[in-house]
């Protein structure tokens, strides 16, 4: 055995061993699954597999990416082998270069050429020049690459000399020590005369060669899954040919012997292998902060611009700042100034004071409204200290995690925002964040099921069917939910494509925005992570929010809330009859208010709209703000599982006594009645009976939702039950507690959070209750949002007696409007109508006057053919000629000519005009639904009401009457039918029937779900058999519980030329 | 002037009749949805297309059986056979459904009236025909009004009462449209200037126009009887290792290859057929797009059938069958071996192909990219390709 | 001139599976050179296997690839004259 111990000149050393005869080996050429739809390993298992086989370190390489970095460190250092980061780079004329980072400044190097790469080329397509790679050589090891490298495809095409000057250039670049010229045995026609040729060329260059495996898959057995990647990737299938696709299944990660035996005549190029992982020391340092700056424009410290509007705020919030409130704020802005987060908070400030200099509702969410300074600065809105929030859970020293605020913003105004922040601190400092879109069960089966060859309409079968699971769930998706079961199509047939599925369960499939999400850094930005262009011309790094809490950067959640805008909309449509209207003084005790809110009649608020919180409100009967809190609160995976909700209701209605485990829990639980409802008492809990920190108490929480710390969880539990006796708490009672907690913490919300959202859910509760007309037509106007389809949001005006105009050429506008207490439907509804479009209706209308007639408006506006029909179908000329079909034959001609006054009809050949019959009204119904997707005039159950009561169907209105517990048989669209995770972790459904006096919201166990519950999925509309449901004191009429389901059928009741599409149906 | 014949109750019946069902209600399913009827079935107002449920619900005693892929060919063939007795161009367009041409015939509804008797007579089903000038009369004669013949200068007068949905060869689209339009019978459509139409149709309103008038210029193609060429293996100890049958089923591709090439015929269409100990028998058809010759294709064509065949038992006989054949007589000669070509090889090639083409004719001569290359040379081709 | 023959024949391999001798059409050749070699995975989706193909110069002056299936079936492919 011999040793060799080398110093790399930062302090640290390596010792390397070769044992024996054995030489080890490391592999310098590796792709992850973030050399997108290219890699087939995944990072843990290239590690795991690495260090198996003795080798002791680790390269990463993907394509003009360094998304790994983070995760391939941990997976390397977790497994005890040196990771090393690198890239293939592209070049400008499409050849590829391996480079590998020697050191942190290496690191920063590379992620400027690869910077480059992407900013200079158009978007996916990056390629950087020689000079981009001369002016960042230093510290970084380039080896020539695979045969996609420059010095391969010349001597390919037996170019030698050209293959020369190329090599010395690069030699010339990074000198002799750090370039090799990279040889590669996988197999491939002319390989070997390329190798022997190569390894000529080093030798007359002067320089090593280096032996890699180009890695694409980690066993050979693995092929297949990187197969079907590529065809994914080149958009073709299985049987076709495409360049990129690999000939065999050579490139996976080969142990030390097998790669020995391929370079069995080149065993320096093996040593050179050692030799550069010795060089290079890891590329990220985790632990370091990188917090922004800044610029205080008064000269002052960031510390005391903080404190001074801190106080500002204290005065203008709670006019008298009392003992309290002071020692509060002092403990905050304590723990924010030594944790160096000041500048953090006011660039904050500064954006949301840009936002209100604007008109921009923002509305602060999450953890952050536990913070009394936030309070202050008008970040959130709740008072973090009259509430007894727990500072900690945001923010503590023990933790000291980066601060990680969220502000929600109308939706289309937040890029406003974004780009305030990009313009303020420059491109150098401001990035967005990356998110990954994975394979999940549905794009598995439709990129892959394409790629496999499966015919385009069984994929889109199989593909439909398939629940929002995971690929990973995929197999047990087919023997779970009965409309994949008895689809008809055989399993077999897909079993190939399952399995390729599972495999690549979780797989990045290709970088996006993470819409929202900001980095803002002191130091450029490009010291620590490459940027690239996203959509929306945004630059966003390469990492995603987990990986920069890792890399130390700070981030900034600039959220977008469609809730803000139909707000916005609201108040603005309200002040046009109410000038002096004021949202953000609403009262918070409004009687009416809660009273809907009691009912269920919660359709279209916010939070508070879905089934499951409507049977809460039925139960809980909320009459407070206290209640809202705690409903928005207990709708949570957290609660349900943890069976939480039943004794909260319980005991907040005194049918229940209130107990605590312990006595100290009294203050910590009283203000939910004994009920753990929020992360912030599991924290207070840890404290109280754990005898834990509060910083570690948060740790604590943290260790109970991030899987990666399982091992620590353990740990935590034996200390917190140890630390319990030890204060004197049986061990029993230290259990319990202990289970209480841990069942709940992973899922549970944070009471700032909900405090902030039970604020906006109130006050929408109290426009729908006051301003009904305006609040619908609000959220009509910015759909797609909320529980419920736009079609149920008209349907829900109608019954509370609102009236609905249809769209008018000369009357709408590009939202929806109230005139004269009805609603109206605006432009934009109709299909077809495009922004520009709309916007040129309305600006031609406001210069010239309203149009006069249809030959007028098509003038003046020249719309094409399948619009002027849409707008005719839709009504919006009713006013001007009522007879539709009419205008539709005057369409053809108007478009052709510009129009002339004169309408001609059909048999007109000996001059004379023939009446054209008019549309009958279910004809016009019809059209209307397909161009508006709104049923105007009519429910489409109306159409099937006589032929149901003939079956001995009732109207949902008439089954809200009988008795409780009573049988019922009722129709209708299944609306948004879903199947959350429950307790018993039985299938449960849950959907919301509508019909056109009502809603009912059902109900359906699983053995019924099993048996009947393919058509909710497949088919718009059922009929259900079932009882009224009615339990624990629950009083809602218009629930029940599904005994059978059945399709319903509509043919032969529609006009027969017209019946429906069910796509164009389903809500 | 054109013939349809239609044999519409074809897989009912058959399957009545084999199982001694006569004057008892019988559908045949697929899908969960009735295919074909019996006239009882018909007579309880079940109707094709519905659902089974509900068929089952207006009609308890129905017997019903679930379609069997390749169980009525033989039915069919029988039927097709004695078309083929009586005129030359037979033209087949699915199961129970084919085209004749009737041209020269000096009185067509008699010479369809025969047809329709002999194809009764042989196979014991329900036969309907129709003649018309065109496919799209004749079609609709067969169900209008059957065995009748309606000559090219009725035939606009006979399809003007009829809703437009009968004009089958038009998209739903169109049908929608025109409905839209308020033009709901076929009458109403002929008496549309073709300007009018045109404003709402562009370029489709001729052909919508002349359909409505009953004028359809698509030929009877001659499709049966098809040739085929087919090769068979038995084995009376049964097959049942998955190696043996790899190795059975190459010889027997190497075979119906050389059959092709001594031929000089290329097929575009395959047919797998095993049997099985206890009669069971089962088979798979497979149209393919272009058409094909060599081993290579041939061999993995039948791989992909014989892996979706679902074969649990072990094997009696295998048969493999080439159809739709069509003959050809080039030779390929591969005179690079897939290498890239340098410019000058190019040019010469260019010039060498021209001469060929100016003594042999325009066709005689063609560049090997454009010929079916198998699918490992293409690879290997492509191999360095995505190279920049 | 090349010409695809894809015929079954007998190859005596050496030890690291290159072809040292085969037979084609009754005559015996000795592999002169191994000019190439490389692997292709084939159709695994069809279940086809791997095979490994060699093109080597023969005794009589001409280039033949062969073909070794992963069944253990040598196959010549090709002849270059």
């Amino acid at each position: 055995m011999s040793f060799t111990i080398t110093q790399p000149g930062n302090g640290g050393f390596t010792v390397w061993w070769i044992e024996g005869d054995s030489v080890s080996f490391v592999h310098l050429h590796v792709h992850t699954p973030f050399s997108f739809l290219d890699g087939a390993a995944r990072i843990r298992d290239l590690a795991e597999t690495a260090a198996s086989l003795g080798m002791p370190a680790l390269a990463m390489t993907d394509h003009d990416n360094l998304s790994a970095s983070v995760q391939f460190h941990q997976a390397c250092e977790s497994v005890g082998i040196r990771p090393i980061t690198g890239a293939e780079v592209t070049l400008e004329s499409g050849y590829h270069i391996t480079l590998l980072a020697q050191s942190p400044r290496g690191y920063a190097h590379l992620c400027r050429i690869i910077t480059h790469g992407h900013l200079s080329q158009e978007r996916l397509h990056p390629a950087t020049t020689v000079d981009t790679l001369e002016s960042y050589h230093a510290d970084l090891i380039a080896l020539s690459g695979c045969r996609k490298g420059l010095l391969a495809a010349h001597l390919r095409r037996r170019q030698w000399n050209e293959a020369l000057s190329w090599g010395r250039r690069l030699k010339g670049i990074f000198g002799p020590e750090r370039f090799f010229v990279e040889l590669q045995n996988v197999g491939l026609p002319g390989g070997r005369t390329l190798t022997t040729q190569l390894a000529e060329l080093a030798q007359t260059l002067g320089v090593r060669t280096v032996a890699t495996n180009d890695v694409h898959h980690l066993t050979r057995e693995d092929f297949p899954v990187h197969d079907v990647l590529t065809c994914a990737r080149t958009l073709t299938r299985l049987d076709d040919v495409h360049p990129e696709r690999r000939l065999n299944a050579q490139c996976f990660l080969r142990s030390p012997a097998e790669m020995t035996e391929c370079f069995f005549d080149c065993p320096d190029a093996l040593r050179a292998t050692l030799d550069i992982a010795a060089q290079c020391e890891p590329a990220l340092r985790p632990g370091e902060h990188h917090l922004p700056a800044f610029e205080t424009p008064t000269g002052e410290t960031a510390q005391a611009m903080l404190r001074r509007l801190v106080w500002e705020g204290a005065r203008r919030r709670y006019g008298m700042v009392t003992p309290v409130i002071r020692q509060r704020l002092e403990h905050e802005l304590g723990v924010i100034s030594q944790l160096g987060f000041d500048d953090y908070f006011l660039i904050v400030w500064d954006l949301l004071d840009y936002a209100d200099r604007r008109g921009i509702r923002h509305a602060g969410r999450g953890s952050a409204a536990d913070s009394a300074v936030a309070y202050c600065l008008g970040i959130t809105s709740v008072d973090a200290i009259q509430r007894g929030l727990l500072f900690e859970r945001f923010m503590s020293l023990e933790r000291a995690a980066m601060p990680d605020i969220d502000i929600d913003f109308e939706a289309e105004k937040r890029d406003d925002v974004m780009h305030y922040v990009l313009r303020k601190y420059g491109q150098e400092h401001v990035a967005g964040v990356a998110t990954y879109n994975t394979f999940r069960a549905r794009s598995a089966v439709r990129d892959l099921g394409k790629a496999m060859g499966l015919p385009p309409e069984e994929i889109d079968r199989l593909a439909r069917h398939m629940p929002y699971c995971s690929a990973e769930a995929i197999e047990e998706a087919f023997d779970r939910y009965p409309e994949l079961r008895d689809s008809g199509l055989p399993r077999e047939r897909y079993e190939q494509l399952l399995r390729i599925s599972r495999v690549l369960a979780g797989f990045p499939r290709h970088l996006s925005t993470h819409l929202g999400g900001l980095v803002i850094t002191r130091e450029p930005l490009l010291d620590l992570t490459p940027v690239q262009m996203a959509a929306k011309d945004i630059p966003v790094i390469q990492f995603d929010k987990d990986d920069i809490e890792d890399l130390g950067m700070v981030k900034l959640d600039l959220l977008c809330l469609r809730m803000l805008s139909a707000v916005e909309t609201s108040v603005r449509l309200i002040r046009q009859r109410e000038p002096e209207f004021d949202y953000d003084t609403l009262p918070l005790d409004d009687v009416e208010t809660y009273r809907r809110i009691a009912a269920s009649d919660t359709v279209g608020m916010f939070q508070l709209e879905s089934p499951a919180q409507k049977a809460l409100h039925a139960r809980l009967r909320p009459d407070r703000f206290e209640d809202l809190i705690a409903s928005v609160a207990l709708i949570r995976p957290g609660p349900i599982s943890a069976n939480m909700v039943d004794p909260y209701i319980a005991r907040r209605q005194g049918r229940e006594p209130v107990t605590y485990a312990h006595p100290a829990l009294e203050r910590i639980l009283g203000k939910t009645y004994g009920v753990v409802l929020f992360q912030e008492q599991v924290i207070e809990i840890a404290t109280a009976i754990g005898g834990f920190s509060p910083g570690e108490a948060d740790k604590l929480r943290r260790a109970m939702t991030r899987y990666r710390m399982a091992d620590e969880l353990v740990q935590m539990r034996h200390q917190f039950i140890e630390r319990a006796r030890a204060r004197g708490i049986g061990e029993d009672v230290a259990q319990s507690v202990y289970e209480c907690i841990g069942s709940y913490a992973g899922y549970g919300f944070c009471e700032a959070h909900a405090a902030a959202f039970a604020d906006t859910a109130y006050k929408t509760a109290y426009l729908l209750a006051h301003y009904p007309a305006e609040f619908y037509a609000a959220l009509m106007s910015h759909q797609p949002m909320g529980f419920y389809p736009p079609n149920t949001l008209l349907w829900e005006a109608k019954r509370r007696g609102i009236e609905v105009l249809g769209p008018d050429v000369n009357r709408s506008e590009l939202g929806f409007t109230v005139e004269g207490g009805a609603i109206r439907v605006s432009l934009s509804q109709i299909r077809g109508m495009g922004a520009i479009r709309r916007e040129q209706i309305l600006a031609e209308r406001q210069a010239h006057g309203p149009f006069r007639s249809f030959v007028d408006f098509c003038r003046r506006v020249r719309p094409d053919q399948d619009l002027g029909r849409d707008l005719i179908l839709s009504g919006a000329f009713d006013s001007l000629c009522p007879n539709r079909r009419r205008l539709l034959w005057e369409l053809g001609r108007v478009v052709r000519d510009g129009g002339s006054e004169r309408l001609d009809l059909p048999g007109d050949s000996t001059g004379r005009q023939h009446r054209v019959p008019e549309f009958t009204a279910d004809e016009k119904w019809w059209h209307e639904f397909q161009v508006l997707g709104l049923g105007l005039r009519r429910h489409p159950m109306e159409v099937l009401r006589r032929n149901l009561r003939g079956r001995g169907v009732a109207t949902i209105a008439e089954a809200t009457q009988w008795k409780r517990n009573g049988s019922v048989r009722v129709a209708g669209l299944a609306v948004r039918p879903h199947r959350p995770p429950t307790r018993s972790g039985r299938t449960v459904a849950f959907f919301t029937l509508e019909d056109e006096t009502g809603l009912m919201d059902v109900t359906v166990f699983e053995s019924v779900y099993q048996r009947y519950g393919k058509p909710l999925f497949t088919r718009p509309a059922v009929v259900v058999t079932g009882r009224k449901e009615g339990r624990n004191g629950s009083s809602r009429p218009d629930s029940m519980v599904a005994m059978s389901i059945q399709e319903l059928q509509f043919g032969g009741h529609a006009p027969a030329s017209m019946a429906p599409k069910w796509s164009s149906w389903v809500p | 002037m054109v013939g349809f014949l239609s044999l519409p109750r074809l897989a009912a019946e058959m399957e009545a009749r084999n199982r001694d069902l006569a004057g008892i209600p019988v559908a045949v399913h697929r899908q969960g949805r009735i295919l074909s009827l019996t006239a009882e079935a018909e007579g309880e107002r079940i109707t094709l297309g519905m659902k089974l449920t509900q068929a089952r619900a207006l009609c308890p005693m129905v017997e019903a059986f679930p379609f069997v892929e390749g169980r009525y060919e033989a039915l069919w063939h029988q039927a097709l056979r004695v078309c083929v007795t009586h005129v030359s161009v037979v033209e087949p367009v699915g199961l129970g459904e084919a085209f004749l041409d009737l041209a020269g015939a000096i009185a067509p509804q008699t010479a369809l009236q025969e047809i329709a008797k002999d194809v009764r007579q042989a196979t014991g089903c329900t036969a309907e025909v129709g003649a018309g000038p065109s496919k799209l009369v004749a079609k609709i004669v067969s169900r209008k009004a059957p065995g009748e013949a309606i000559s090219a200068d009725r035939a606009a007068r006979f399809l003007e009462p009829l809703a437009v949905q009968w004009l089958w060869p038009l998209d739903e689209r169109v049908l929608d449209h025109l409905q839209a339009l308020g033009l709901s019978r076929i009458g109403e459509l002929q008496r549309v200037p073709h300007l009018r139409l045109a404003e709402h149709f562009g370029a489709e309103a001729r052909r919508i126009a002349q359909l409505a008038k009953g004028i359809d210029d698509s030929p009877v193609e001659s499709l049966y009887p098809p040739r085929v060429i087919s090769v068979r293996e038995c084995f009376p100890g049964g097959l049942a290792d998955s190696e043996s049958a790899a190795r059975v089923l190459r010889h027997l591709v190497n075979s119906l290859a050389e059959a092709l090439r001594e031929r000089q015929e290329l097929c575009q269409r395959v047919r797998l057929r095993v049997e099985w100990a206890e009669g069971g028998e089962r088979s798979r058809t497979h149209p393919l797009r272009v058409p094909i010759g060599c081993e290579e294709d041939l061999l993995s064509t039948f791989r992909w059938l014989w892996s979706r065949l679902e074969l649990t038992e072990p094997l009696e006989a295998l048969e493999l069958e080439v159809g739709d054949l069509q003959r050809t007589t080039h030779i390929q000669l591969d005179l690079f071996g897939g290498r890239p070509l340098r410019a000058k090889t190019k040019e010469r090639l260019f010039k060498a192909l021209e001469q060929a083409r100016q003594c042999c004719g325009a066709g005689s001569a063609v560049l090997g990219t454009q010929l079916e290359i198998p699918r490992r040379e293409r690879m290997l081709a492509a191999l360095d390709h995505g190279v920049p | 001139m090349s010409k695809r023959i894809d015929r079954p024949i007998q190859v005596t391999p050496h030890s690291d599976g290159a072809p040292r001798v085969f037979t084609w059409r009754d005559r015996r050749m000795a592999v002169r050179d191994l000019l190439d070699a490389w692997e292709e995975a084939g159709c695994w989706w069809l279940g086809e296997a791997p095979r490994w193909a060699y093109r080597v110069l023969a005794g009589d002056g001409a280039v033949y690839e062969l073909h070794h299936h992963a069944a253990g079936e040598w196959r010549l492919y090709r002849v270059v004259d």
